[in-house]
């Protein structure tokens, strides 16, 4: 029997194994899921936009009607607050069934915001910071855009659709922090469509302005003045990152707009009634066009005013100017 | 600033996995090629019947390796799983457990002074890690039958 | 080349052995197909994406086992084995394994 011969020539590297190197193989994998990513964002915000702003008015309103209860009581300052939107809107009609309703927060940030059901929120520190009344309208006028506009709703439904898209993405990669790298991501894409959203809100907001007021000054006054709060505290958010532009860009752009149209940017300031000033000892007295700090010198928005608590009916509060 | 800082400890835990895993896995595979070279003289088949004309000893002989994965590993595999196909990551790490499986069994058959191995099989494990985020291993046993010539 | 499970060929001869030749492949699902699979979960029945994944793997591992084979020099692989295991979450290894040897 001719003898079977057994040996073991020595294979070659390289079959079972791939050569392309790891780092391009990750890179290539990483571009291929930035591009989903973004896409998917993109798209998703789009469809989700498209389809909010279908739902009716009314939806929105039983919806908010279940936080109703989270909202501060009415008084004083929030029938004045509402009597001002109620004037702005006569002034630019509101589409039929779309309501304002304004609400008053004793807090000192220094914010206002509308949310869903027409229902527009108004902190006192903004209000103290106020120079005049025009400005104070310019802020009721951008918010109630915001409701026009139907914001609250897309942007809700906006938020659930990434939300919702990002989460199948992320429990697919099935790594924890792979997973919170891509949920930035993507809300960094996300965040670009409320820079937009407010600057829209600030063309509108405008309209309404000058069809009360028949100038815009009061618009003017109101970012130069947030600028400079924002830069006496020292900290300034990288207008990337921050849901809302920067102030340099929307004064501009408001400038800008105001020149195409063709509305006056100078005209008559009015301050704010007795009684409000009362009851808000930190306001300005408001009166010129002047942006500086408050009459009794003091920074606004940042005092501990609950002494002079708001009252129903207050009698004579420590009137601190 | 929750998320700024899991990303940087996500990028460093990738950086410091893709270096230091390549390279030991370059260190092991020089490592494995040497050896390779040196038990070259112990022969491995998959057959189960040899013919052979000497009445040889059978012993059993096994080698077994457990590898752990690295970071960026994990991480790869878990970005391919996303769309599919071949993941080029795990690829290396099987394939050095096995070489390194097969080598310790050939040293154990040459320990028993076996100079040919039959019946070669392989099982491969994987042990997970304890949660989703601590590492898993792949572990490779090779067996056989070896055959000693009597002296 | 000739790739069998058997230990002989009946008929032919084996001239030389050349000793264990190995191939593997590792292969990660994708997310579209897990989704749809745990649909499936809910009626059963056979997940075709998976059955197909795992036949394309199987494909892959042995076409590499005939490209070691080839580079030896051999002209058939006997007694073939397979094996499968998961390796981490998501991916699943498949090894093919034989002898290459040369017939007559």
């Amino acid at each position: 029997m001719r003898a079977i011969e057994y040996s073991n020539p020595p294979l070659p590297d390289g079959i079972n194994v791939s050569r392309t190197h790891p780092l391009l193989d990750f890179a290539r994998l990483v571009a291929a899921l930035l591009a989903i990513t973004v896409i998917a964002v993109v798209v998703l915000a789009l469809v989700a936009e498209r389809l909010a702003a279908r739902v009716p008015f009314e939806v929105e309103q039983s919806l908010a009607a279940q936080f109703s209860d989270q909202l501060p009581v009415p008084n004083d300052i929030s029938r004045y607050l509402q009597g001002l939107a109620d004037r702005l809107t006569a002034a630019d009609p509101l589409p039929p069934g779309v309501k304002i309703t304004v609400h008053f927060m004793d807090e000192p940030t220094v914010n206002a915001f509308a949310t869903l059901g027409g229902h527009v929120v108004v902190y006192r520190g903004l209000m103290e910071a106020m120079p005049n009344e025009n400005a104070l309208a310019m802020v009721l006028a951008h918010e109630i855009a915001h409701v026009r506009l139907r914001h609250p709703a897309t942007s809700m439904g906006r938020g659930l659709a990434v939300g919702l898209g990002l989460s199948v993405i992320s429990a697919g990669t099935g790594d924890n922090l792979a997973a919170q790298a891509l949920g930035s991501a993507g809300l960094l894409t996300g965040l670009s469509f409320s820079r937009e959203q407010e600057l829209e809100a600030d063309e509108a907001g405008l309209v309404s302005l000058s069809a009360l007021y028949g100038h815009v000054q009061g618009a003017d006054a109101l970012f130069q003045r947030m600028a400079e709060l924002l830069f006496a505290d020292g900290y300034r958010v990288p207008a990337f990152f921050s849901t809302h532009p920067l102030d340099e860009e929307r004064i501009y752009a408001i400038r800008d707009l105001a020149e195409r149209n063709r509305w006056p940017t100078q005209g008559a300031l009015t301050p704010f009634p007795e009684a409000i000033r009362i009851q808000l000892p930190a306001m300005t007295s408001g009166e010129g066009e002047d942006d500086s700090l408050s009459a009794d010198g003091e920074d606004d928005g940042v005092r501990d005013v609950e002494e002079h608590g708001l009252v129903e009916d207050s009698q004579a509060p420590d009137q601190a100017q | 600033m929750l998320d700024l800082l899991n990303i940087i400890l996500f990028c460093c835990l990738a950086t410091v996995g893709y270096v230091a895993g390549r390279f030991a896995e370059q260190r092991h595979y020089r490592f494995i090629r040497s050896r390779e070279r040196e038990l070259a003289d112990v022969l491995v088949f998959a057959s189960r019947f040899p013919v052979l004309p000497h009445a040889d000893k059978q012993v059993l002989v096994a080698g077994s390796v457990v590898i752990s994965e690295d970071y960026f590993k994990r991480m790869v595999s878990g970005l391919q799983s996303l769309f599919g196909g071949r993941l080029k990551s795990y690829e290396s790490l099987v394939d050095r457990a096995r070489r390194e499986a097969v080598l310790r069994m050939k040293e154990e058959a040459r320990a028993q002074g076996a100079r040919m191995i039959f019946n070669v099989k392989f099982q491969t494990f994987s042990i997970p890690g304890k949660n989703r985020n601590s590492g898993g291993a792949v572990e490779v046993l090779a067996y056989g039958t070896g055959l000693v010539r009597p002296a | 080349m000739m790739v069998s499970n058997l230990e002989i060929v009946p008929g032919r001869r084996v001239v030389k052995h050349l000793g264990l030749v190995q191939g593997s492949t590792v292969r990660a699902k994708n997310v579209g197909k897990d989704l749809l699979a745990s649909l499936k979960n809910i009626v059963g029945g056979e997940l075709k994406s998976y059955t197909e994944l795992l036949h394309e793997a199987r494909k892959e591992a042995t076409e590499r086992m005939m490209e070691q084979a080839q580079a030896i020099g051999a002209n058939a692989i006997l007694n073939v084995r397979f094996s499968t295991s998961s390796i981490t979450q998501g991916a699943a290894e498949l090894l093919a394994y034989g002898t290459a040897v040369v017939l007559e």
